[in-house]
């Protein structure tokens, strides 16, 4: 359709003015397109209009091109600048008339196109706002069309209206581009920054990128610093066949992802790069269809820990934009991937230490035998029956009792019946640790504390935390840090050796001695205050001696772990050996026991345990025989001067001590005493 | 550390155990035993290399002993509880057979 426009010199005025109202406001090539089609087709007369804008990423000329009769708009028309009318407009900046397309030599692609819309003549005209040239503007028609110079000046005109509005266009898509892309990163942050785990945060990142560059296959790579090598980690992939290509390690040497790890930039790497990439991986890609790959750094703190690669099946070029874009989705990657990974870190760390501390309180408590307290007899039982009662509370426990009796084992048991058994039990001996050195080993120093402390300690207060702290040997306690200890039980505070903050803990304190703890008060030896605080539950463990009843089971007990340890199989022990453990005083309470029996499984030959009494022993036993003959000797010499020395008969000294007469008569004779009354 | 092993034969289970008989671990053991008694068959429990028994294990023992689990163990101290148990187990039932005895007994008699 070409109306017969009008163009007087009004009209054309008209027009332009028109054309200037319609643009105010006006957004969209279609929309810029259809008003100055209004405004154009009053004065000249063409049956295509159309804008071609130069794009600089890739060196094309994008037509926007409006087919005038019913207004279809076609917006897919990009040549290489060389091969378009509009780009020799674009780089000239000159006006261009082709009247007759057909005796054209030049633009085949272009001449090709036009015929199918059997256009005869093209008129364009740069399409630049000041020193900005954005590309040509211009119209064609099928009939022979020789526009008259008013009509050219007044095309060329209306450009520069058109491309005021065109650039105010471009610059809005610009704008709108730019906010897209930086919510675009914000969305990836945080979809990233709560994604802690790897195994969660792989697939958040293929999630995201799938939204912003335009995919088939996409890898993350993680340098290794075991192997040297890359580990990879295929987030995303059009084809099954891909993904397996690229699982697990992988030597980079010869593939794109090296040259980005030696240079720390970017690397766009095509099909027919495969000269410039010997890596067979590379070839193999290229065989599986990957036509073009662009693999960005990812950079923590100035070192590189691995890269970013998105692979396409098309041939696509990967535009400056989406490099710089890809390169800034890197670094949000980059953060996220480290912090995954410490986690991970620190994960297995905390697992590992878990672990270890659930082995080492077997351990102890296996040496320690917690849970096993051995013995059925009364003087135990109550001891037990205080731990029931003492246990669940958390009152401050003192425990008192001979060397040896196990008060260790009576403090652990506190700690695993009360709620603080998932706590620590944090043991510490005041008689082990030298008075200058107490302080700090309690409640540990800063760094600079003292000459030594070459690092921050914590002591055992703060390790104790939420815990149970056992003091043993507490009558050892040097005098002036009571008042500190005192302090820290009552208030549940303290600071460390050299430090001014003030550490708030929770703990539970059990104290245990073998001292008279009250006869040390009395000589000022212990401050009184600190005995009070600590003497809210006593315990007094008893001593072997007066627990003998629980000698066999406790003699049992040690055998059979002892056997075990060793290899030995002991299944008996003989009654007089039991006995002579029964009626031995231990001064050494358990922990004597306990050595005699396994210095006894030692020495065992044969599955019946040979007791090894200590060497004491022996000696202590003659001395309670001597004693024992000297008082029936006694006996025997009084009942004969009862009896006027008659042995026998009714009266006589063997029916006053209820013995035969032959008994007496060979006692007598065992201690010398018929010599004498005779 | 507990280790349990479970061998269910045609006409007897037996539950083995490894460890200590102590703590929260006497529940992982008598569950079996409970899950080896549904089968209705003889049940043996078999202290194999046990360490310790605590109060809640002797308790356990006694339980089961009651409920006609037959218990064996190795070592000097294990086989002792063991023989305890069922020494206590035998006098509580000899004296419930007495009083059923004596109730069952007519009046005046």
């Amino acid at each position: 359709m070409n109306p017969q426009p009008a163009t007087s010199t009004t009209d054309i005025y008209e027009a332009v003015m028109a054309l200037s109202r319609f643009l105010a406001g006006r957004v969209g090539p279609q929309d810029l397109l259809t008003g100055v089609a209004e405004s154009l087709g009053r004065i000249i007369r063409f049956d295509h209009l159309g804008f071609v804008l130069h794009d600089a990423n890739g060196g094309l000329m994008r037509g926007h091109i409006l087919n005038a009769p019913g207004n279809p708009f076609i917006a897919s028309l990009s040549l290489p600048v060389d091969d378009d009318p509009a780009g020799w407009v674009w780089q000239n900046q000159q006006p261009l008339v082709i009247l007759d397309f057909t005796s054209q030599t030049r633009w085949p692609e272009y001449r090709r196109r036009a015929a199918e819309f059997q256009i005869s003549t093209l008129i364009l005209v740069p399409l630049t706002s000041g020193d900005n040239r954005l590309g040509a503007f211009g119209f064609s028609s099928v009939a022979p069309y020789k526009p008259s110079p008013a009509e050219l000046a007044f095309l060329e005109r209306v450009a520069s209206e058109f491309a005021v509005a065109v650039e105010s266009f471009l610059a809005r898509q610009k704008a709108l581009h730019e906010r897209d892309r930086i919510r675009t990163l914000f969305d990836i942050t945080n979809a990233l920054v709560a994604k802690l785990s790897p195994n969660e945060l792989f697939p958040a990142i293929s999630d995201q990128l799938s939204k912003i560059v335009r995919h088939d296959h996409a890898v993350l790579t993680l340098c290794n610093e075991e192997t040297g090598g890359l580990d990879v980690y295929a987030l995303h992939s059009a084809d099954a066949h891909l993904s397996e290509a690229v699982k697990g390690p992988f030597d980079p040497t010869g593939m794109p992802a090296a040259e980005v790890l030696a240079t720390g930039r970017p690397v766009v790497a095509r099909d027919i790069d495969a000269d410039r990439y010997p890596n067979p991986n590379f070839r193999r890609f290229v065989a599986l269809g990957l036509k073009s790959m662009c693999s960005v750094p990812l950079i923590a703190r100035d070192r590189t820990i691995g890269t970013l690669a998105l692979s396409r099946l098309t041939e696509d070029l990967w535009t400056a934009d989406d490099i710089e874009f890809l390169s800034q989705v890197a670094n949000q990657i980059t953060i996220a991937v480290e912090n995954a990974l410490s986690y991970r870190q620190l994960q297995e760390l905390k697992d590992r230490l878990a672990t270890e501390k659930l082995y080492l309180e077997d351990e102890i408590r296996l040496d320690h035998n917690i849970g096993n307290m051995v013995g059925q007899g009364p003087a135990f039982q109550a001891v037990l029956q205080g731990v029931q009662i003492v246990a669940p509370t958390d009152s401050t426990v003192l425990i008192l009792g001979e060397t040896g009796t196990s008060k260790e084992l009576v403090a652990r048991a506190i700690h695993e019946t009360s709620s603080r058994k998932r706590g620590s039990f944090v043991k510490v001996n005041c008689a082990a640790i030298p008075a200058s050195l107490i302080e700090s080993e309690l409640f540990g120093h800063e760094k600079g504390a003292f000459t030594g402390a070459l690092a921050q300690k914590i002591g055992r207060f703060e390790l104790a935390h939420k815990g149970t702290l056992f003091l043993d040997e507490i009558g050892e306690l040097p005098l002036e840090l009571q008042p500190k200890l005192l302090r820290a039980i009552q208030e549940q505070e303290f600071e460390r050796v050299g430090g001014t903050r003030t550490i708030q803990t929770d703990v539970r304190f059990i104290a245990a001695t073998n001292r008279d703890l009250k006869a040390m008060v009395d000589e000022n030896r212990f401050r009184a205050d600190l005995y009070y605080r600590l003497h809210v539950f006593p315990l007094t463990v008893p001593p072997l001696r007066e627990r003998r009843d629980d000698i066999p089971l406790l003699t049992r007990y040690f055998v059979q772990k002892y056997a075990s340890r060793m290899g030995r199989n002991i299944d008996a022990i003989p009654t007089s050996a039991l006995d002579a453990l029964v009626r031995y005083d231990w001064p050494g309470n358990i922990r004597e026991l306990q050595n005699v029996i396994e210095r006894s499984v030692i020495l065992t030959k044969g599955n019946a345990l040979q007791v090894a009494m200590p060497e004491f022993a022996g000696s202590q036993a003659a001395s309670l025989q001597n004693r024992a003959s000297d008082l029936e000797r006694e006996r025997i010499l009084k009942a004969l001067e009862q009896a006027g020395g008659i042995v026998g008969g009714p009266d006589g000294a063997a029916a006053r001590l209820g013995l035969k007469r032959t008994t007496l008569q060979a006692r007598m004779r065992k201690y010398n005493i018929e010599r004498q009354f005779h | 550390m507990l280790r349990i092993s479970i061998k269910n034969e045609p006409r007897c289970s037996t539950i083995t155990i490894d460890g200590q008989l102590a703590g929260d671990d006497v529940d992982a053991v008598e569950n079996c035993c409970e899950e080896a008694a549904t089968l209705g068959r003889r049940a043996r429990l078999f202290l194999r290399d046990v360490s310790n028994i605590d109060a809640r294990g002797i308790t356990l023992l006694r339980r089961l002993a009651s409920k006609g689990f037959e218990l064996s163990a190795c070592g000097l101290y294990s086989s002792y509880l063991v023989e305890e148990v069922r020494r206590h187990a035998g006098s509580r039932t000899a004296a419930a057979a007495e009083a059923q005895r004596w109730q069952n007994k007519p009046s005046g008699t």
